[in-house]
């Protein structure tokens, strides 16, 4: 029992310590200045504050005239009432200004960074914000307000320095390639341009390139996220962000452009090809990033060669290569034969030759490889066991464990592991972009059905044209011979005048611009026709209506509000009904 | 001292310490609001004329007041309104607003009206008027004299409240006869385009310079004309027993039709805007809508404010945020100065289900905890813009309790 009492009495005690530090007020007098007091009305802080915010989590931040700064619940100015300006930068820590200096503290008066930067970003989604040091605001070329004649460096959200501010040109690898991009194909390069001052970082400054002028990243070197040198400027022309501790890099003339890779562990480079054009000239991917020990290296566009981290060639006179970013594996065809490997360069789907290999599209399905053998497909696992005999003349990429199958001329879905889904009786079908849909787009006789897979029935009504596989519950569709009405609330949809109506050709050739959402049941939602560009809208509002389908006049009523910026009408005009919601 | 009975005071201190710094956001806080329908001129004589359009669009209605737009919100002219720095009523205005029976479609939104049926139904004044759903179906019903006083109470507080306001939107032009470079979006548009690649920026010439010096420079004036719903009882009569019928009824439909002449907008006033030139801080260049936007977006606040200020029956009541200290969610934005003085409002509701507003006391702004909320005051570091509400102290009444209300009064 004492025991008890003894943890009640100190559980009190803390919990009257947490609420302590909240416990004061603020008052305000007959001046309108601002004091606060505590629980019994005792004056902690005269009323000499022009202004403040009420306590929290023991602080308050109070204002003198122009000047802010903090206060705690004992009486004490924990950060003198100084600065120009004060604003939360990230979770306890503040970022305070004195003209046109920035620096970070706490409210305990704990200062994590002077002030003496001309600039903090807020800090990204990942923790990191810039600084900048030095130089002064003004307004450049492009009308931004940048740091004219500054030195960039990085910090983390608790104000850790990860780079010192030593740096004219400080540069993410965030400006993205595609794939089929050329000439860099898939990769992150830097991104290059001054910041301007309201601008955060993109991303989570694993690696930074760093040169001597802030608007071109052009013959930088390489940092890592510890402000370590990894590469010296003025040695390659280019640099792309490097994966699995190898950096692609690029030396180019005016007539050859050298391609090649850095090695970030063995501190070695080599040169993997040699290209007699400027890199501007170049229509191909010259050189592919390492995803682990091997990558495809271009030979001036006539063929492909497989090489690992030292340079070696494992594999030449590749005539194609795909990428499977789920299996994590590349695969590619020579003489016709595609042979696949996984991103460490280990040969995987067994000893065969296959005519054709498509990788998977989903993680759930990871394992299961789709490809051609004696010209027609099936499916293995990585081992190359085989899953499915090769017996369909077709097959498309596992999604979501299925996969659309053609046989006999006819389109059918199965599952991985052979079982009908959709019986192959169709000329068509749409794959789904989701686990398990109920239904799924099938054509026949030329137009789409709606298949309900769990009755194995198709829908009465077929569509010459279907968007969207029921993602969201519905779907935008055009029936065969669907005309569309020239009205005033017609032409709105389609941003046309409306007072043009027959005085121009525009609607007329913009007929397929419109559809009729239907849902999963093969109901009619909305009463009228609605285009593309809408069809979202009305999808959110059918679901805020509880996912009941709209009458003629709900449906008029929508549109015409979702249309309201597309029609204007002269003030001395008399506007007809059909204008009109209500 | 038995252990059960400690546990309980432990849980109060607790709940009690963690709703301490509870507060809502002036949007999830019920209470009844006036109706508000805007519509704009936009003058197709004028540069820009587009791009005051897109940004009057993206003007939604203010949160103190529930939207009761139409579905036509865009009037042109493609000339100067005739007579539009009178205070008198517009004619052409006026006549628009007659013409094109505004008054019975606003009376026809109130009552879901179906176009096609006539049918009405009585759930968005529910909704509005924060009735009570069941005790208000079930009072109507009776068809007693507390149902006419409910009927009166929707009326006066809610149908009566109705206001519609027409903005005449003119762009002042500081050019001095240099060309027209057409529209900002298709020029910064290529801009935007060139920065993405590694050109330099010099070679965009003159034509950028132009226009940032025009958008610098960016005014807008804005005469703002405001109307009143006339509701009164004879005409609320009417509706009910002639024209509102919950199922289909082809006569009532009609007799709705043939008096859409009688429902009228009675002219309140009219403001016109400082037309002071907005900055052009926190505005990104290659984003030159936005600087259209904040233009307009400020001179209709300025606007609704003066119009306020100047006609009581527009005035809207705010809830006080917090008790102590004193704040509420409104700001420069409401036009609210050193010199405004507000009447904090009780609700009272009557036996009938219906309420009054009682005034139980006297708040003044202080000075420097005034809110600046007005658009983009956050984007160009107002000062005060982040400080979420503006602090009062008391001049007189007794306390304070949260739910109560606010609204302006004649200055001091």
């Amino acid at each position: 029992m004492k025991r008890l009492l003894m943890i009640a009495f100190y559980a009190v005690a803390i919990i009257s310590m947490v609420m302590a530090q909240d416990d004061l007020i603020m008052k305000v007098d007959q001046q309108g200045k601002v004091g606060f007091v505590d629980k019994k009305g005792t004056v902690v802080f005269n009323y000499i504050f022009t202004g403040a915010f009420p306590f929290s989590k023991g602080y308050a931040q109070v204002f003198k005239e122009e000047k802010t700064g903090f206060i705690n619940t004992h009486g004490v100015v924990t950060v003198p009432i100084i600065y120009d300006n004060i604003e939360l930068w990230s979770d306890n820590i503040y970022k305070v200004k004195i003209k046109t200096s920035f620096g970070l503290l706490k409210a305990d008066g704990t200062i994590v960074l002077p002030v003496k930067y001309s600039n903090i970003s807020a800090p990204n989604i990942y923790g990191k914000a810039w600084i900048a040091l030095g130089g002064k605001v003004v307004t450049g070329t492009d009308k931004k307000n940048v740091i004219a004649g500054c030195k960039y460096g990085i910090i983390d959200n608790s104000g850790n320095i990860l780079i010192q501010p030593e740096y004219k040109g400080l540069f993410e690898f965030a400006r993205k390639w595609k794939f089929n991009e050329i000439p860099y194909g898939e990769a992150l390069s830097p991104l290059w341009g001054q910041k301007a001052t309201s601008d955060t970082l993109l991303s989570n400054c694993e690696y930074m390139s760093f040169s001597k002028d802030p608007n071109s990243c052009l013959n930088g070197g390489l940092l890592n996220n510890k402000g370590e040198e990894l590469i010296k400027m003025g040695v390659y022309s280019f640099i792309v962000k490097p994966q699995s501790d190898m950096v692609r890099y690029y030396i180019w003339g005016s007539k050859q452009t050298q391609c090649g890779y850095y090695n970030l562990i063995t501190k070695k480079d080599f040169l993997a090809t040699t290209i007699n054009q400027y890199i501007n000239d170049i229509k191909f991917i010259t050189h592919m990033d390492y995803l682990g020990n091997i990558t495809p290296v271009n030979n001036n566009g006539q063929s492909w060669s497989i090489i690992d981290k030292s340079g070696n060639t494992i594999n030449s006179g590749v005539e194609s290569v795909t990428k499977g970013e789920i299996s994590k594996a590349w695969a590619f065809c020579k003489n016709d034969t595609w042979k696949a490997y996984n991103w460490q360069g280990e040969k995987i789907l067994g000893d065969k030759n296959y005519e054709g290999i498509i990788f998977p599209l989903t993680e759930d399905n990871k394992d299961v490889y789709v490809i051609k053998e004696n010209g027609k497909w099936g499916t293995v696992d990585k081992e190359g066991k085989q899953l499915i005999p090769c017996t369909y003349e077709q097959a498309s990429a596992p999604s979501y464990g299925w996969i659309i199958v053609k046989k006999d001329g006819k389109y059918g879905v199965i599952d991985i592991n052979n079982k009908s889904i959709i019986p192959r009786e169709y000329e068509n079908i749409i794959s789904n972009t989701y686990k398990y849909p109920d239904c799924m787009w099938v054509m026949k006789d030329s137009l789409w059905y709606n298949y309900n897979i769990v009755s194995q029935s198709i829908s009465e009504d077929g569509y010459k044209v279907v968007v969207s596989n029921f993602d969201n519950g519905y779907s935008l569709v055009q029936p065969n011979n669907m005309t569309v009405g020239e009205t005033v609330l017609s032409r709105s949809m389609l941003e046309l005048p409306s007072l043009n109506i027959g005085k121009d050709d525009k609607f007329n050739n913009s007929q397929n611009a419109f559809g009729f959402v239907i849902g999963k049941d093969n109901k009619q939602y909305i009463s009228l026709p609605v285009t593309m560009n809408l069809y979202e809208k009305v999808v959110e509002y059918i679901k805020k209506n509880n996912n009941q389908p709209l009458d003629q006049s709900q449906s008029r009523r929508l549109l015409l509000s979702l249309t309201k910026k597309s029609r204007s009408y002269p003030l001395t005009d008399k506007i007809t009904d059909d204008n009109w919601d209500y | 001292m038995n252990t059960l009975k400690i546990l309980p005071i432990l849980l109060t201190t607790i709940i009690v310490s963690s709703t301490a710094t509870a507060q809502n956001n002036d949007n999830t806080m019920k209470y009844r609001r006036s109706s508000l329908y805007s519509l704009m001129v936009n003058h197709t004589d004028q540069q820009f004329a587009s791009e005051i359009k897109e940004a009057f669009i993206g003007m939604p209605i203010p949160d103190k007041y529930n939207d009761h737009d139409l579905s036509v919100k865009i009037l042109t002219l493609d000339k100067k309104l005739l007579n539009v720095s009178s205070n008198e009523e517009n004619n052409t205005i006026s006549s628009f607003l007659k013409n094109n029976d505004i008054g019975s479609r606003l009376v026809a939104k109130w009552f879901d009206r179906d176009y096609i049926s006539g049918v009405c139904d009585m759930n968005l004044v529910k909704e509005r008027g924060l009735y009570n759903a069941s005790t208000f179906d079930q009072i109507l019903a009776e068809k007693s004299e507390r149902s006419q006083a409910l009927i009166m109470d929707a009326g006066e507080d809610l149908i009566g409240n109705t206001f519609v306001i027409v903005n005449d939107i003119r762009y002042v032009d500081k050019s001095k006869g240099s060309a027209t470079v057409g529209s900002i979006l298709k020029i910064l548009g290529k801009v935007a385009a060139e920065y993405s690649g590694n050109s330099t920026y010099s070679d965009l010439g003159n034509n950028l310079g132009d226009i940032a010096a025009t958008l610098k420079g960016f005014k807008v004036k804005i005469n703002t004309f405001l109307y009143k719903l006339d509701w009164n009882k004879a005409i609320s009569m009417s509706f009910y027993k002639d024209q509102y019928c919950a199922t289909s009824d082809t006569t009532k439909k009609q007799t709705f039709e043939n008096a859409r002449n009688n429902y009228k907008l009675m002219y309140i006033g009219k403001q016109e805007s400082s037309g002071s030139t907005t900055s052009f801080i926190g505005i990104k260049e290659n984003e030159p809508v936005v600087m259209v936007r904040k233009a307009c977006q400020r001179a209709v606040d300025e606007n609704i404010a003066n119009l306020q200020h100047n006609f009581d029956a527009f005035r809207t009541k705010s809830p006080l945020a917090s008790i102590d200290p004193i704040t509420a969610y409104v700001g420069l934005k409401e036009g609210i100065s050193k010199n405004s003085r507000f009447e904090v409002l009780e609700k009272q509701e009557k036996e009938d289900g219906s309420f009054i507003y009682k005034r139980v006391g006297i708040i003044e702004p202080i000075e420097s905890m005034i809110w600046d909320n007005r658009y983009m005051a956050a984007e160009e570091c107002a000062p005060n813009a982040t400080i979420g509400a503006t602090t009062f102290k008391k001049i007189s009444g007794g306390d304070f309790f949260p739910g109560m209300l606010i609204r302006e009064i004649d200055n001091k």
